[in-house]
């Protein structure tokens, strides 16, 4: 688990300073992340369903963000692999939290009137800080 | 190949789509889960009624046969059908020749600490249903009340 907070920390300091991710870096956290996942589903360890059920969120944001252009699709990506991780549940109240704290930020920034509809802001460290809020609280 | 590898891929929320999205998903999974919570309630109530009059017309010589009859129709309702759902309770019982089947069961609602009708994080749902066991004396009183006696 400290292996994917770092994958995440370190995505999450390429989204804050350049609003984009290296491919590499989502291939490698998405290989390693898959690669356990699917180990674990022939040792038995895990469900097969319930890896795919976790990925679900991830996919409707992947979804969204091919459609609307209003989020890149890399969240999305970064979603569902940790949806494969966590389980459908927390995936959903990780991906909740993390939504939650993006929206009071950016009425924040409408507000003090530092951004205007079509400013971007990085999601993934808001997705880390959902992910780890929801660990430190046991979901 | 190392092209590729080195290339970066957009990771952002626009300032509209950050405020739009947890409304609609979060309408989205109130809708879903009020429709599975009334698709397992619907289910629950239909179970209690079709177990209330199997009870009530199942055919035995003594109470003991009765009471197994009931036992093993009980222990043979099939659940698999309810989604998300945890049928909690779920009584047969027959009182002088009155049948009730009592049902209660709770939906686990995905988000937790997002129930706000409900300190637990579940919504619930009850059902129950009585019925008159069919006995053959009252089977030809009715019918007498019904033709006037002929």
């Amino acid at each position: 688990m400290k292996i994917l907070c770092f994958w995440l920390l370190g995505l999450s300091l390429f989204d804050i300073r350049y609003r984009r991710v290296p491919v590499w870096m989502v291939l490698s956290g998405g290989a390693a992340v898959m690669g356990n996942g699917i180990c674990g589903c022939m040792w038995g360890e895990r469900d097969f369903a319930l890896l795919l059920s976790g990925m679900i969120p991830g996919a409707v944001l992947l979804l969204l963000a091919f459609g609307t252009r209003k989020v890149g699709w890399v969240d999305g990506i970064v979603l569902m692999l940790l949806g494969s991780v966590q389980g459908f549940t927390q995936c959903i109240l990780a991906a909740m939290l993390s939504l939650v704290m993006i929206s009071v930020f950016s009425a924040a920034l409408l507000i003090l009137k530092r951004a205007d509809h079509g400013t971007t802001i990085p999601y993934i460290p808001f997705l880390t800080m959902g992910f780890v809020l929801c660990r430190l609280t046991g979901g | 190949m190392n092209r590729e590898l080195n290339m970066e891929k957009n990771a952002f929320f626009s300032v509209e789509a950050a405020m739009v999205m947890p409304l609609a998903i979060s309408a989205v999974i109130l809708a879903v889960s009020l429709f599975v919570f009334q698709y397992n309630r619907c289910l629950m109530e239909q179970d209690m009624a079709a177990q209330t009059l199997k009870a009530a017309v199942v055919e035995a010589q003594s109470k003991e046969e009765l009471a197994e009859k009931i036992q093993t129709q009980t222990a043979g309702l099939y659940r698999n059908k309810y989604v998300a759902w945890d049928l909690m309770l779920f009584e047969l019982n027959m009182k002088k020749g009155i049948v009730e089947a009592v049902g209660k069961g709770d939906f686990l609602f995905p988000i937790p600490g997002w129930n706000f009708w409900n300190r637990e994080n579940s919504w619930n749902a009850r059902a129950g249903y009585k019925a008159h066991r069919i006995s053959p004396i009252a089977f030809i009183r009715n019918y007498r009340k019904i033709t006037g006696g002929i």
